[in-house]
């Protein structure tokens, strides 16, 4: 697997997509996995993402469609992880967010800090999520979301910071 | 983050409305409309995720989309009670109509009743008689009747845009809010969060993760995990001193543990360390214990060769060369012998010694020093995949 390193300590896959890369902003000690793939607008910085972010393989990451033919802007915040197969159209996702494999973000939807949202989540479009909750399930059949201990604030950000330095 | 109330009152104030089939956001758009020659505006709720839809009926006077939702799933409930009392009346009077015999025609005329045989007839038409004595009850059920209609028939469905069969009513998205944490016994904050209405932040928080050490257990350095057979293993307790002060950790087992599927003795040779304080400027690799490294990237890698060659300089003997500690963590070897081959289950007890932790001094307790003890169990499934 070869990864291209960048100054600031990003880690890129070489098999990763990023399309328009010029519109792609990364803060820095964040790893882009292979099969990744970002698609950024052409005409503007479309893309926010962090530090210490993880993006696992084949994430499929798109700016928030806001009207037909305009795109807003994807936040990711710092200490972020993107688990295997996930897709995002979110408008941002907050600090210390783990979001598990196979995991599906809708359209304009919020994630605030400190969340974990499980295997297989679907989080429909417009959808906000407080700070503090772990999310599971798909609406209309399990969707549930309860309350997460505010202990995870500096166990999801050592975990990050874990998964930069030692990789998959 | 949770309703403090429990209670349906507590809703957003704006246009937060969540969809009753799936709990998604519903989009709400706005429509010209006319209603007896006038003008008016009508809303249409969509959810975002199914296939539910609400219309609203024409509101002619401004007034907030919570108030017209609430207005109209009150006018709703009115119609159900309605017509849940005229079902009522139907479904009775119906039952009486079918009796012919001599009773119900005695009844009617305001004759007294007073064969049981005729009441026991009557119940198999599921009135409420109870008993040969009730017939004061039956008389007063047929004049209830009478008046349940003359309502009914005085009241006719005069909201006829709302459907008793209609969709449910879109449900306004509950508040949630940030909780403060106090001691059951002595009222101590143990949580305040920060005024910011969207920090993640606390004023005040004492969270066990913050003092308590982390356990891990790995295999030996650069070994992989052994397949779990009759034999002797040797593994490493990783501890992770999460304080801003050095810890002495002592760990203690029992010395055999019963399986479901067999015996496993255990032996811990050193069983007390003296871990260094975290410090959070300090680069992060350096608080991840040697067994857990990788060679998957640079700085790993790096770190696993450096380490590896200060371990085999300090060493003086076997057990010695096991122990490794650093900064704000330490690994201490723990010997297996197992009779059978067998899912690994070890109960530990950790206890832990150190100075007061500043944000614990600050509560001016007579304690000297900061003691306390838990027990975590190390679990290896017999096929590790």
């Amino acid at each position: 697997m070869e990864w291209i390193e960048t100054p600031s300590g990003n880690r890129i896959s070489v098999s990763s997509k990023l399309h328009n890369k010029e519109n792609i902003q990364i803060k820095g000690n964040s790893t882009i996995g292979p099969g990744v793939e970002l698609n950024a607008l052409e005409n503007e910085v479309s893309i926010l993402i962090g530090k210490y972010c993880y993006l696992s393989e084949n994430c499929h990451i798109t700016p928030p469609l806001l009207k037909p033919g305009v795109y807003g802007q994807f936040k990711m915040g710092n200490y972020t992880i993107i688990g295997k197969d996930c897709i995002l159209k979110a408008a941002a996702i907050g600090n210390r967010v783990v979001i598990e494999s196979d995991c599906k973000v809708d359209e304009l939807a919020i994630i605030y800090d400190c969340c974990i949202i499980r295997q297989g989540t679907i989080i429909p479009p417009k959808m906000i999520i407080p700070p503090f909750s772990e999310v599971r399930g798909v609406p209309g059949k399990n969707f549930k979301v309860s309350q997460l201990g505010t202990g995870y604030k500096r166990t999801i950000e050592i975990e990050a910071k874990e998964l930069q330095i030692l990789g998959m | 983050m949770t309703d403090y109330t429990n209670s349906n009152e507590t809703h957003c104030v704006k246009n937060c409305f969540s969809c009753p089939e799936c709990e998604s956001m519903l989009s709400i758009r706005v429509k010209d409309d006319m209603v007896e020659d006038r003008k008016g505006k009508k809303f249409c709720f969509t959810c975002t995720f199914c296939d539910y839809s609400y219309n609203s009926e024409v509101i002619l006077k401004p007034k907030s989309v919570w108030n017209i939702v609430k207005d109209e799933h009150t006018k709703s409930v009115k119609d159900v009670i309605s017509f849940n009392k005229a079902k009522s009346y139907y479904t009775n009077l119906l039952n009486l109509e079918t009796l012919t015999d001599q009773t119900v025609r005695d009844l009617k005329l305001g004759k007294e009743v007073s064969s049981p045989k005729s009441l026991e007839h009557l119940k198999t038409y599921n009135l409420n008689i109870d008993n040969a004595d009730d017939t004061d009850k039956l008389k007063y059920l047929i004049d209830h009747m009478e008046f349940e209609k003359d309502e009914y028939q005085n009241e006719p469905h005069q909201n006829s845009g709302v459907s008793i069969l209609q969709n449910p009513f879109p449900v306004p998205r509950k508040l949630i809010t940030r909780e403060t944490m106090k001691c059951c016994d002595c009222s101590q904050v143990l949580q305040l969060p920060n005024e910011e209405m969207i920090s993640t932040k606390f004023i005040c928080k004492f969270t066990a993760s913050d003092y308590i050490p982390t356990i891990n257990i790995s295999p030996m350095i650069n070994h992989s995990w052994p397949t779990w057979q009759k034999g002797n293993f040797t593994l490493l307790v990783n501890i992770i001193n999460p304080l801003r002060s050095s810890v002495t950790v002592t760990l203690s087992s029992p010395s055999s543990v019963t399986t479901g599927n067999g015996t496993i003795n255990t032996t811990i040779p050193v069983s007390e360390i003296t871990i260094g304080p975290y410090n959070d400027k300090d680069h992060p690799i350096r608080s991840i214990p040697t067994p857990f490294l990788t060679k998957s990237t640079k700085l790993s890698r790096a770190e696993i060769v450096m380490r590896t060659g200060r371990i085999g300089a300090q060493s003086t003997n076997q057990i010695e060369s096991l122990i490794e500690k650093s900064d704000n963590w330490g690994c201490l070897p723990i010997e297996l012998t197992l009779e059978d081959t067998c899912d690994i289950r070890i109960p530990i007890h950790v206890s832990v010694k150190t100075k007061l932790p500043d944000a614990i001094k600050s509560l001016k307790l007579s304690r000297p020093e900061l003691l306390f003890g838990f027990w975590t169990v190390i679990e290896l499934p017999c096929n590790r995949d």
